[in-house]
């Protein structure tokens, strides 16, 4: 509602004036006693109170950041961009999965039917939205990297925020690195294009010009100092929503495995693990990891709440569930599930037909499984294997098998337990969006029947390109 | 609910002499305007009953947002006019416009505009039977736009990034202080004829028109973490030729006739843009020497009708590439699909095979009207053409793209099959997997057009009809406008664009609502 005013219809003009002061006695009164000096004088000392207005609706960028308050907002809105249909509130799930064997494309829309088909066009609007708003993610949390240094505040705790922002930077970059760059035989290759590296925050014209291309070596290099310095600062506990040292952690963990450093990933892993904070949901309870959200087995889980929804439900359901059937499970999904397994029941459900229980909720609240424990123990599982601690690895895959319902495996050949692994996450992370990353780290993107080698890698977007005038170079092939 | 204030202070003195021919008049002001926007929404549900129709009665409060925005914008302004005996005309006028959109330090823009008119036939043709005016004229004119968001010369930071029920802040848009008017100046020159006592006039003027200062969105690399920036990042020039042509046919006490034909050459272009092009709308392009509504993309060569076909070019492209696994495509492609121009020659379509296309702007365009008066009888009609726009019909690549399940047009029938190879329609194949969908000639249309525009016939009852009715004048009529288009474009409508006035992506269609065909009846009666 408008504030309330002083005047009513008949109110004397000065009233008016007194209220609105862009308007002020000070340019009126000479223009009302004598015209003609009025416009002389006018001419000469600009009054320009009515030209020098402030944004309503926003904070002019000078003014922000710089309380601990302004960190703190500045903070949640970093977490607000994962949060993005571009990122994990849809599209960093879907497109891996629709590029992999997790996703059929039952829909419309031709930029998703790219992905699927594997004909990916460099000016797909899907994947310059995932680029560009990384890329936002990136922005938010270089702004809190920056401007927490300056927050003179004994309550506040700077190493914690700084840690929060640099985690999910370091995220942000490991999810850029992973679907436009590495190479074809994986990551942590010689030869590995990286991506573009923005370390401060972009507050001209001049902060925005283009940037060349990283190496990957060099973006694993930001990556791991960030995530360093995460580790070691991050407070225990943030809640599960938001990131602490565990997912600091954890995150590692992957990390290192997708470097095929395996006995670093297990050395994270088995710290989360060691924690004691987080346990497996049961055989009967596995539904409810999503069903009822913020389990046990909940390392990080972005939260969404009705004020703040994400849209992936409905783009799953059939249309009598009020979605709009873009996706659905593959039959292979499904034929991939060993008989009695609890998980097929998530991942393909019957009615409605081929969707999945980890999003249901198309009021938008479905909450998204960032990393949870069972991740954890395939992780170890997969690098004991490959550091030929056959017993360990086979101890951790069963800890997941056993909990699906399925029989435990004896399995006594290290390549045979990394593909039962491999099996086992394709299965356990399903619509997780971890399949197709998978198969690119280990070198097996023609998995799929993919079979032109630059297609591992996702075009740059041609408007990044074309924008950067010479500076970006396209991935080789597109 | 909103409110939308807008206060205007303008004060100006004008000044008017004559003396021995010389007229003078001269207007000196100045303006001050603020324009505030507030707006408010509140939505409650559960209401005990209909009367009260307050939000204080609604059982279940859902939403509430509340918006204000301004603008301010003061001016200073002068103009003389002069003329000497009818024959000699001068008038010049300057003004300072200052705007709270631009940045500080470039808010205050200065645009002065002269002209100048010499009746020729004043001094020559006083006495002809011929000639009964002539005519020069000539000015030039800069003008200013602030056409921009309020705050678009603003760094801002945005709430509303929310996290865990929490408010959240974020970066939204980045600060040009410098940002300032975008200018347009105009040169023209300009003739009018008449002969015959004016029964047959003509016009002709040439333009030069030049926008600098171009306001527009600099896109930046999305890396950056932004898309764009509001820069004054270009210059576009128009030059062009109108030539109009009045006749007067007939002209007696109970029949006259007129026509006025006017026809229209222009030619458009980006002399500078600052940074890189980019591309707009569905298909449209901006790019330094092209024309403002360019149009790029693939461009398409042929329907493949055998697999031999395809398979050649795939072997060429291995060779090309030195890659065992190069296709010229895409591994899916196959007999129906379309081939794309491969412009770069190396064996393969890739984002590097797209080019400009055509573009939205017309060679020609005019009209022609005619009206006639007899016997109490009024005709007119107005016939409209434009020759050589081409229109991207994006409607098509949904109506004709026959990658999903979902209406497609009673075109597609002559879709490619095994047994219907003699046609630009490709397969029907669930996923478009060689995307012939793409942005492509495939849905650019050369949307020329000639149009009745509009036609209006009328009759005024004789008096002494009217009179015995206790009328003082009655007139039936009936009117049609677009009633007739001669075109080959496929849409609904040649002369309509899905974005309006964004100059940048002109002569776009997509599910555009065409111009509707009326017939009006009328009756005009006078008491």
């Amino acid at each position: 509602m408008k504030r309330a005013k002083p005047q009513g219809h008949n109110a004397p003009l000065s009233a008016l004036f007194q209220f609105y002061p862009l308007i002020n006695l000070e340019c009126m009164k000479p223009l009302i006693k004598i015209l003609a000096v009025a416009l002389i004088v006018s001419f000469f000392p600009a009054c320009e109170s009515n030209l020098e207005l402030e944004p309503y609706t926003a904070l002019d960028a000078s003014t922000g950041f710089k309380t601990k308050s302004d960190i703190e907002a500045a903070l949640l809105g970093a977490y607000n961009a994962v949060q993005n249909s571009n990122y994990y509130g849809l599209q960093m799930q879907v497109l891996p999965d629709l590029y992999s064997d997790i996703l059929s494309h039952t829909g419309t829309f031709p930029t998703y039917a790219q992905v699927f088909n594997r004909q990916i066009l460099a000016d797909n609007s899907n994947i310059q939205g995932t680029w560009n708003t990384l890329y936002v993610a990136i922005n938010r949390a270089n702004n809190v990297i920056a401007s927490a240094p300056g927050i003179q505040d004994a309550s506040f705790n700077a190493a914690n925020t700084v840690g929060e922002a640099r985690l999910l930077r370091a995220y942000h970059y490991f999810n850029l690195l992973i679907l436009f760059g590495g190479s074809p035989a994986g990551f942590n290759q010689s030869g590995g294009l990286g991506v573009p590296i923005f370390t401060a925050p972009t507050l001209s014209a001049d902060d925005a010009a283009p940037k060349a291309r990283s190496t990957e070596a060099e973006v694993w290099t930001q990556i791991m100092s960030d995530m360093d310095f995460a580790v070691a600062n991050l407070s225990a506990s943030n809640g599960n929503g938001r990131a602490n040292k565990n997912v600091a952690l954890g995150l590692k963990a992957r990390m290192h495995l997708y470097r095929n450093e395996w006995a670093q990933a297990e050395a994270a892993a088995s710290e989360v693990i060691a924690s004691g904070k987080y346990t497996m949901m049961t055989t009967q309870t596995y539904p409810n990891i999503w069903l009822s959200q913020n389990s046990s087995e909940a390392i990080w889980e972005l939260q969404f709440d009705i004020n703040n929804t994400n849209s992936i439900a409905f783009w799953y359901l059939p249309t009598s569930s009020g979605g709009r059937n873009e996706f659905t499970s593959t039959a292979s999904l499904k034929s991939a599930h060993e008989p009695g397994d609890v998980r097929l029941a998530v991942n393909v459900t019957t009615a409605p037909a081929n969707k999945t229980l980890k999003y249901t909720r198309v009021n938008g609240t479905d909450n998204v499984i960032l990393l949870r424990l069972a991740e954890m123990y395939l992780i170890r599982a997969e690098a004991r294997a490959r550091q030929n601690n056959v017993s360990g690895a086979v101890a951790d895959l069963n800890v997941v098998r056993k909990r699906a319902g399925i029989a435990e495996v004896a399995l006594d050949n290290a390549n045979a337990i990394v593909d039962a692994v491999i099996q086992e996450r394709r299965v356990e992370l399903a619509h997780e969006g971890h399949r197709w990353f998978d198969l690119r780290r280990i070198g097996k993107w023609n998995a799929t029947g993919l079979t032109e080698d630059f297609r591992s890698r996702w075009p740059i977007p041609q408007r990044e390109v074309q924008t950067a005038g010479t500076t970006i170079a396209q991935n080789p092939g597109y | 609910m909103s409110a939308d204030l807008n206060l205007v202070n303008e004060n100006y003195f004008t000044y008017r002499k004559s003396f021995g021919g010389l007229n003078f008049d001269a207007l000196v002001g100045n303006s001050f305007q603020t324009s505030t926007y507030e707006s408010f929404f509140g939505q409650g549900e559960n209401y005990p009953g209909k009367t009260i129709r307050e939000l204080n009665a609604a059982s279940v409060k859902k939403n509430v947002t509340s918006s204000k925005t301004a603008w301010g914008l003061n001016s200073y302004f002068s103009r003389f006019n002069f003329n000497y005996k009818s024959k000699y005309f001068l008038s010049a006028s300057v003004r300072a416009d200052g705007s709270s959109r631009f940045g500080a330090n470039n808010r205050w823009g200065v645009f002065p505009a002269i002209s100048a008119a010499y009746r020729i036939s004043e001094d020559f043709f006083k006495n002809s039977t011929v000639i009964s005016e002539l005519k020069l004229k000539a000015s030039y004119g800069l003008r200013g736009n602030q056409d921009i968001g309020n705050f678009a010369s603003r760094a801002l930071i945005e709430p509303g990034t929310n996290y865990l029920q929490r408010a959240g802040l974020a970066p939204s848009q980045l600060g040009n202080p410098n940002l300032t008017w975008e200018e347009r100046e105009d040169i023209d020159l300009g003739l009018e004829i008449g002969l015959f006592d004016d029964k047959l006039s003509l016009n002709i003027d040439a333009y030069q028109g030049t926008t600098n200062e171009l306001l527009l969105s600099r896109p930046l690399v999305g890396a950056s973490g932004f898309t764009g920036i509001q820069e004054n990042i270009g210059s576009i020039q128009n030059k062009g030729i109108d030539i109009s042509l009045t006749t007067t046919n007939i002209a007696s006490s109970k029949v006259t006739w007129t026509t006025t034909a006017n026809i229209s050459f222009f030619k458009n272009k980006i002399l500078k843009l600052a940074g890189t092009p980019f591309a707009a709308g569905f298909a449209s392009w901006v790019e330094e020497g092209q024309a403002l509504g360019a149009f790029r993309g693939y461009k398409v060569v042929k329907i493949f009708q055998a697999q031999s076909e395809i398979d050649a070019l795939n072997q060429k492209a291995r060779e090309l590439t030195g890659s065992a696994s190069a296709v010229y495509q895409s591994t899916l492609t196959r007999p129906g699909d379309i081939m794309f121009e491969d412009i770069n020659n190396d064996g393969r379509i890739t984002s590097d095979d797209q080019k400009i296309l055509g573009d939205a702007n017309p060679d020609f365009y005019g009209g022609v009207i005619n009206n006639i008066q007899a016997y109490g009888f009024d005709l007119s009609f107005f016939f409209q053409f434009s020759i050589g726009n081409y229109v991207f019909n994006n409607t098509r690549a949904f109506s004709e793209g026959m990658n999903s399940v979902f209406g497609q047009a009673a075109t597609v029938r002559d879709r490619w099959t095994t047994t219907n190879t003699d046609t630009d329609i490709p397969r029907a194949v669930f996923g478009d997997p060689n995307n012939n969908r793409r942005v492509s000639d495939r849905f650019l249309e050369d949307a020329s057009y000639v149009r009745l525009k509009n036609i209006s016939l009328g009759y005024n009852i004789p008096k002494g009809i009217v009179k015995k009715a206790g009328l003082t004048n009655a007139r039936v009529y009936v009117t049609g406008q677009n009633l007739l288009t001669f075109t080959n474009y496929s849409g609904f409508d040649p002369e309509v664009s899905t974005f309006g006035e964004t100059n940048t992506s002109a002569g776009t269609d997509f599910l555009t609502f065409p111009q509707p065909r009326t017939v009006l009846f009328g009756i005009n009666l006078g008491f």
